[in-house]
């Protein structure tokens, strides 16, 4: 059947950070035009744009509701079932759920939610049984391992997050493949991933510290596979792969995070002074 | 080992439109042309549709009817549907393992046969079940599975 | 030929429908069943004996297939038209005989008949309580045939809604009809049709559910390869009605001649000018696409469905929009299950009065269940909804076969659940049967006898949805397998006291935390079986198992006042662990039995009985 002219994200190979058709929608950041709705979360009142998700609003509220598997930059899944709230008397996935109309109600820490909350982290804690956010979250929720389910405990409990970043700041490289119990993040063929640029969008993005990675001499190892660092040609600190500099393209520099800020703020600072009364006087004494 | 003989795919890919929608059913003819899914093919099959190879090899990973291992020349397959469980399927699969030689998910050594089980064919009336290259049988018997020989 | 407009349609149907048929016929049956059964061998053989007796054309003689005749039991089946006599049982062997005594001697051949003492297919007990709406083609007109579609009222419904009726009334007849979704919960079709209908402006879409993905079931089945084109004329209704421009059916993958029969269907409509572009010179256009699935149970769910459809892997999403608002490519989608397509035609024209006349007030029309497991009839069976369990199981299936007892009916598929005898006098609804704490499904009905082990039931269940769980949700992926792994610890005699607790408060859970519909019903074949027979949990905890299924957990023993000393059980037993001499009752030499449970299936009176395994005494071997 033909396509979709306006269905697919991915355009030359590289899907340039949009998401993907089906991620949108639900759970999308909210539009600070859109009108505000009221309501309250743990009887606190609070006015949101409306489409914002509970999280969202709880968080207006200061009150924490854990997460594993939402990333603020990145497409919510709602997968990992941790951020369970109540609403209307059900469950409902914080990180997605929209607050469409004024007089919602959402409970954080009702004994429904509690209970979800449990529950969902015994099946996780059973997978990442030592990584420190899991242990944190099971001690604060009274959890631990139960013996005769630790099947697998491999430290990964499969939200995602790495195959989001990837997809969504790298060449989508890795994937969530397999399905059911033994699905896995992985490269194609279940080898590394030949279309890694070594940028640790994933490691950086994986709440469980499962993604390992080491930098030693200029080389950077991730996946299995070895990464040479450009240096930054104002101080020399290599931060960027040669690989990732090249799929960003356009003649993406090396420079490094903190010479980049220093540069910005020195041009900002330049700009500044040329609009202000006397400045470009000041600038040439200078 | 060298790789299978691939000259027919670039015909399977052009045979439809070059559109991510297109990705389960380009793979779907390729595993019934091969019998299974080679690497060159889904990397022809990525640079077809402008998708990340880590994506078709995602989609390719989680539907049961494509492999990556090459299947056999003929395949046994024994339906588990609730009605052919109740009626001994196990039996019969027992028995099919033991004729054929080869393990319940498994390909036989020389290539020849696959078993494999399956979820429900739709001829739960006839319970239990056998698919031998796509054609149901029914009514199947553990000892009338056992004479099966292939 | 391309028919030009509705005038062109109405001339054709009414010369096809004038047209005089054969003087008699011969209903090959070539439903899902029967082809199991060998019925295309039965087909050429008859086939070749027309030729050999010259029949055909002229003669008024003839032989075709037909769509599923129903009574898969019995088959390969074969209907008689006119007479409407039903043989079964058909070898290649029965072709001779079947043309020269049948076709062309007008007779009736005893020792072929489907069901003893019947002749007429309506004289069985199979076919008394049933009404067929949607199998009304099956032995009427040849599967995918446009021609025999038209000849049998096929296309009137859009003809009239092109011609009479209108997009909006077409819209109203079958919001009025009160139908509900045969895929499942039974959601109104008509509220989901003005959500479409009220849905933005733009493209919108249109979706038939063919991923009959439960075991067990098998009428998406037969009614896409037996009469595919109710199922293409509905969906162009509902295209006309709600302006979508685009159609897809996704078929599953283990239904090759359903796309296949669906295929072909749809070209025939297209050359015929009653689907693609311009229909009927309207300018009305509906693009239809059968789409081949790959194989996973999860795609039954609507937005893992459209997700294989865009080509992604088959993953449900959070569902904060419904699919009418957001659905395929993010646009308005109409997605319904196959059967409840192919009621449209029908509502559209006779009204929605006639479809309201038939079944309950809350649940109008007529519903296809695959009635099989331990019953004397299996096979599909179309009858109004409301209907109660026990007319179907014991009416049409004549109940569990001799020297056994009916102990369950499982309906709904994997989501479904386990109803004990208590249900039989339930009415077949949406409503009754969720109630009761299984559901409709898409119509599977399993009859289980007093062999059937529920604790093994849900083991089986729950092992089914562990391999299909996408994995996606974490309840899902993680607590289904934990489930199944105290379900198979209860099977196979590691049980502990308290696992029956502990699996009921994690299938709650589970229920309450899943991502999607069936990650939320997968609890159900636990909880409903703990709901209605608690008791063979807490057997199980202790190391028994009553029905004589989970190996080590019982012993057979022979019942001295049952045992007729017909040595049927010894004969079955594969380890000689029952010994006694002809005419005496037989004894079980405990030491040998390996509790296969071959004697307790192969003893006619019930005699062999399965005892609680003594404490103490070493397990019996396993295999």
């Amino acid at each position: 059947m033909p396509g979709e002219p306006d269905s697919c994200a991915a355009g030359g190979g590289v899907p340039a950070g949009a998401a993907l058709p089906g991620e949108a929608g639900a759970g999308s950041r909210p539009r600070l035009a859109e009108p505000l709705v009221e309501g309250t979360v743990d009887g606190v009142r609070v006015a949101v744009p409306r489409g914002a998700t509970i999280l969202e609003a709880a968080r207006l509220c200061a009150i924490e509701i854990p997460t594993l598997c939402h990333h603020e930059g990145l497409p919510p899944e709602g997968s990992c079932r941790l951020c369970l709230s109540e609403t209307r008397g059900s469950l409902a996935v914080s990180c997605m759920y929209p607050l469409r109309e004024s007089g919602f109600a959402a409970l954080t820490r009702s004994p429904a939610v509690l209970e979800a909350r449990r529950y969902v982290l015994s099946l996780l804690v059973c997978r990442a049984p030592r990584a420190p956010r899991i242990r944190k979250l099971a001690d604060e929720y009274g959890v631990s391992p139960d013996p005769r389910f630790m099947r697998d405990p491999d430290g990964c409990i499969r939200c995602g997050r790495c195959v989001r970043a990837c997809r969504a700041s790298g060449p989508e490289a890795i994937a969530l493949c397999g399905r059911g119990f033994a699905r896995l993040v992985t490269g194609p063929f279940g080898r590394p991933p030949e279309a890694c640029v070594g940028c640790l969008a994933c490691a950086l993005a994986c709440p469980t510290g499962k993604i390992a990675f080491s930098e030693r001499d200029g080389v950077r190892r991730i996946w299995e596979r070895e990464f040479e660092l450009a240096p930054c040609p104002e101080c020399g600190k290599r931060a960027f792969t040669r690989e990732q500099l090249a799929f960003l393209g356009g003649g993406a520099s090396a420079l490094c995070h903190s010479c980049r800020r220093r540069l910005m703020a020195r041009e900002l600072g330049k700009a500044a002074a040329l609009e202000a009364p006397g400045g470009p006087a000041l600038l040439r004494a200078l | 080992m060298a790789g299978p003989d691939l000259s027919a795919l670039p015909e399977i890919l052009e045979s439809r439109p070059a559109d991510p929608s297109e990705l389960l059913p380009l793979l779907t003819m390729i595993q019934g042309r091969w019998r299974h899914l080679p690497q060159e093919a889904l990397r022809a099959v990525a640079a077809r549709l402008s998708l990340p190879l880590a994506r078709v090899f995602a989609v390719a990973s989680f539907y049961r009817s494509l492999s990556f291992q090459p299947k056999g020349e003929r395949l046994v397959q024994v339906c588990c549907g609730t009605a052919c469980h109740l009626k001994g399927a196990r039996a019969v699969a027992a028995s099919l393992e033991k004729s054929l030689a080869v393990r319940m998910g498994a390909t036989r050594e020389d290539g020849r046969v696959t078993l494999e089980s399956v979820n429900c064919v739709g001829a739960c009336a006839l319970a239990p079940v056998v698919m031998l290259d796509g054609t149901v049988h029914g009514k199947v018997s553990g000892p009338g599975a056992a004479g099966l020989r292939l | 030929m391309r028919l030009g407009s509705t005038d062109d349609l109405r001339a054709l149907r009414r010369e096809l429908a004038a047209r005089p048929g054969p003087k008699r016929r011969l209903w090959v049956c070539g439903g899902p069943g029967c082809l199991a059964s060998g019925a295309q061998e039965v087909f050429r053989a008859v086939e070749e004996a027309c030729r050999a007796q010259g029949l055909g054309g002229a003669s008024g003689l003839r032989a075709d297939l037909s769509g599923c005749l129903g009574l898969c039991e019995r088959g390969p089946l074969a209907e008689v038209e006119p007479e409407g006599w039903l043989y079964g049982g058909l070898r290649p062997e029965d072709a001779g005989e079947l043309v020269s005594e049948t076709l062309i001697g007008g007779r009736f051949v005893e020792r072929l008949a489907a069901d003893p003492g019947c002749r007429e297919k309506d004289s069985s007990p199979f076919y008394l309580p049933q009404k067929r709406h949607v199998m009304a083609r099956f032995g009427r007109a040849r599967p995918g045939s446009l021609e025999d579609y038209l000849a049998t009222g096929g296309y009137g419904a859009l003809e009239l809604a092109l011609s009479e009726l209108g997009p909006e009334e077409t819209f109203r007849r079958v919001e009025r009809s009160g139908l509900r979704g045969r895929g499942g919960g039974g959601f109104p079709a008509g509220r989901k049709w003005r959500a479409l209908k009220e849905s933005g402006g733009g493209t919108r879409y249109l979706i038939a559910n063919g991923d009959e993905g439960d075991p067990g079931a098998f009428m998406n089945r037969a009614l896409m390869e037996g009469d595919p084109l109710s199922v293409i004329e509905g969906m162009t209704l509902g295209a006309y009605a709600l302006g979508a421009g685009r159609g897809f059916i996704y078929v599953r993958h283990e239904y090759p001649l359903s796309v296949e029969r669906l295929r072909a269907a749809a070209a025939a409509a297209e050359g015929a000018g009653l689907l693609g572009a311009d229909i009927l010179g309207r300018g009305f256009d509906f693009r239809l696409a059968i789409v081949e699935g790959g194989g996973a149970f999860v795609c039954g769910e609507s937005t893992a469905l459209t997700a294989s459809i865009e080509g992604r892997e088959g993953q449900p999403r959070v569902k904060y929009v419904r699919t009418t608002e957001a659905g395929l490519w993010e646009r308005p989608t109409l997605l319904q299950n196959v059967e409840s397509w192919a009621n449209v035609p029908q509502i559209v024209a006779n009204g929605p009065e006639w479809f309201r006349r038939t079944g309950s007030e809350a649940n109008p029309g007529t519903k296809v269940f695959s009635l099989v497991g331990k019953v004397r009839r299996t096979g599909l069976v179309e009858v109004p909804l409301g209907t109660t369990v026990g007319a179907l199981v014991n009416g049409a299936g004549g109940g569990v076969p001799r020297g056994r007892s009916f102990k369950a009916v499982q309906s709904g598929g994997p989501s479904g659940g386990c109803l004990p005898e208590s249900a039989l006098d339930l009415p077949l609804d949406f409503d009754a049967l969720a109630e009761a704490g299984a559901m409709m499904g898409s119509g599977g009905l399993i009859v289980m006898d007093d062999l059937s082990c529920l604790v093994d039931t849900a083991r089986y269940f729950t092992g089914f949805l562990c391999e299909e769980s996408c994995g996606k949700c974490a309840p899902c992926r993680e607590g289904l397998p934990a489930l199944r792994d105290v379900l198979t610890d209860l099977t196979e005699g590691r049980g502990r006291p308290g696992d029956s607790a502990f699996l009921e408060s994690q299938a709650r859970l589970l229920a309450a935390t899943a991502l999607c519909g069936l990650g939320k019903s997968a609890a159900n074949p636990v909880l409903s079986t703990l709901r209605h027979f608690r008791e063979e949990y807490m057997e199980h905890e202790e190391g028994y198992c009553r029905a004589g299924r989970c190996r080590g957990m019982y012993l057979p023993e022979v019942d001295g006042d049952l045992c007729r000393a017909c040595g049927a059980c010894q004969k079955a037993c594969p380890a000689s662990a029952i010994e006694g001499e002809r005419k005496e009752k037989r004894r079980v030499l405990p030491e040998r039995c390996e509790t296969c449970g071959a004697c307790l299936a192969a003893c006619p009176f019930e005699a062999v009985k399965a005892r609680r395994p003594k404490k103490g005494a070493p397990d019996a071997r396993r295999a």
